[in-house]
């Protein structure tokens, strides 16, 4: 028995052909090469989209601050006088007087 | 066995990322069928060698920057593709199930696999390993079939070399005990 096992030696009971094995490297070597160029492109894809993006972002909001500046130096007039104050101008001294007997609490809600 | 042969001009090529494919093919023509049989002794079935294989190789062109140059390179591509191996029989596990219990179903794949081409006594004799401890399995087949000494399978292991040959004469014995029980 010790003979046979002698022979055996590294042998293993399932072999495969040096061009099989040749042919298996190279095809697993060809992927990993072409999976790491593609992980690494969308890693540059992804790291371009966020930057046009952030671009984006940043322009929109230049554009809204700039737009609504211009708007309202345009048409919102300069008011000198509150509405309160307005209508406080049209009231007779004995209407103001009147209106210090009211608390705060007192004032309904609408 | 190991030699250090061009591992720096190899190393040099894979970090510079003009030259890092073609460092990486040089690679696999001097190690990928070294690579295969190691995985392939551990995972038993050629498919799984070919997917673990494959594994490997990602993870090498992936972690090539993690190489430090300071053991020789096949040391550190038997490491990775260990520990794939590993990973891979670990998938193929249950929850809280070990990688040992899976000798049966790698017993299986071995039948399978060699019922064309194996010799009975070369049946037998795979059959006495995948009776033993993955990781002594491991171990054994670093030293018997790819001739590492001890401070390499040490390192490519993570164990202590007095571990390793402790390992390796029980694993000797174990292996002789079944094969003399088993055989005819």
């Amino acid at each position: 028995m010790k003979e046979l096992y002698d022979n055996i030696g590294k042998k293993l009971p399932y072999q495969e052909s040096d061009k099989y094995l040749e042919n298996l490297i190279n095809k697993t070597t060809e992927n990993a090469i072409r999976q790491q160029n593609t992980a690494k492109g969308h890693w540059h894809l992804g790291r371009m989209i966020a930057s046009t993006a952030a671009g984006l972002i940043l322009l929109i909001g230049i554009g809204v601050t700039v737009f609504n500046l211009g708007d309202k130096s345009a048409t919102v007039p300069l008011q000198d006088q509150s509405p309160l104050d307005e209508f406080l101008n049209t009231l007779s001294d004995e209407e103001a007087a009147q209106l210090q007997y009211y608390e705060i609490e007192e004032i309904p809600e609408y | 066995m190991i030699t250090q042969t061009d591992d720096s001009t190899l190393q040099q090529m894979l970090q510079n990322p003009a030259l890092r494919d073609e460092g990486f093919r040089m690679l696999m023509k001097q190690y990928g069928q070294t690579l295969y049989w190691h995985i392939r002794r551990i995972v038993v079935g050629h498919d799984d060698a070919e997917d673990v294989l494959q594994e490997t190789c990602i993870k090498v062109l992936n972690r090539i920057g993690t190489y430090k140059g300071d053991a020789p390179m096949v040391t550190w591509l038997y490491r990775v593709a260990t520990n794939e191996a590993l990973q891979h029989l670990r998938r193929q596990t249950h929850l809280f199930q070990s990688i040992d219990s899976l000798s049966d179903t790698l017993a299986a794949k071995l039948q399978a696999e060699s019922m064309l081409q194996g010799h009975e006594a070369e049946i037998l004799f795979q059959q006495a390993l995948l009776t033993l401890p993955t990781q002594q399995r491991i171990a054994f087949n670093l030293r018997y079939y790819d001739e590492l000494n001890y401070d390499e399978i040490a390192r490519i292991t993570g164990k202590s070399v007095n571990t390793l040959k402790t390992n390796y004469h029980y694993a000797t014995q174990k292996v002789k005990t079944y094969i003399l029980e088993h055989s005819r």
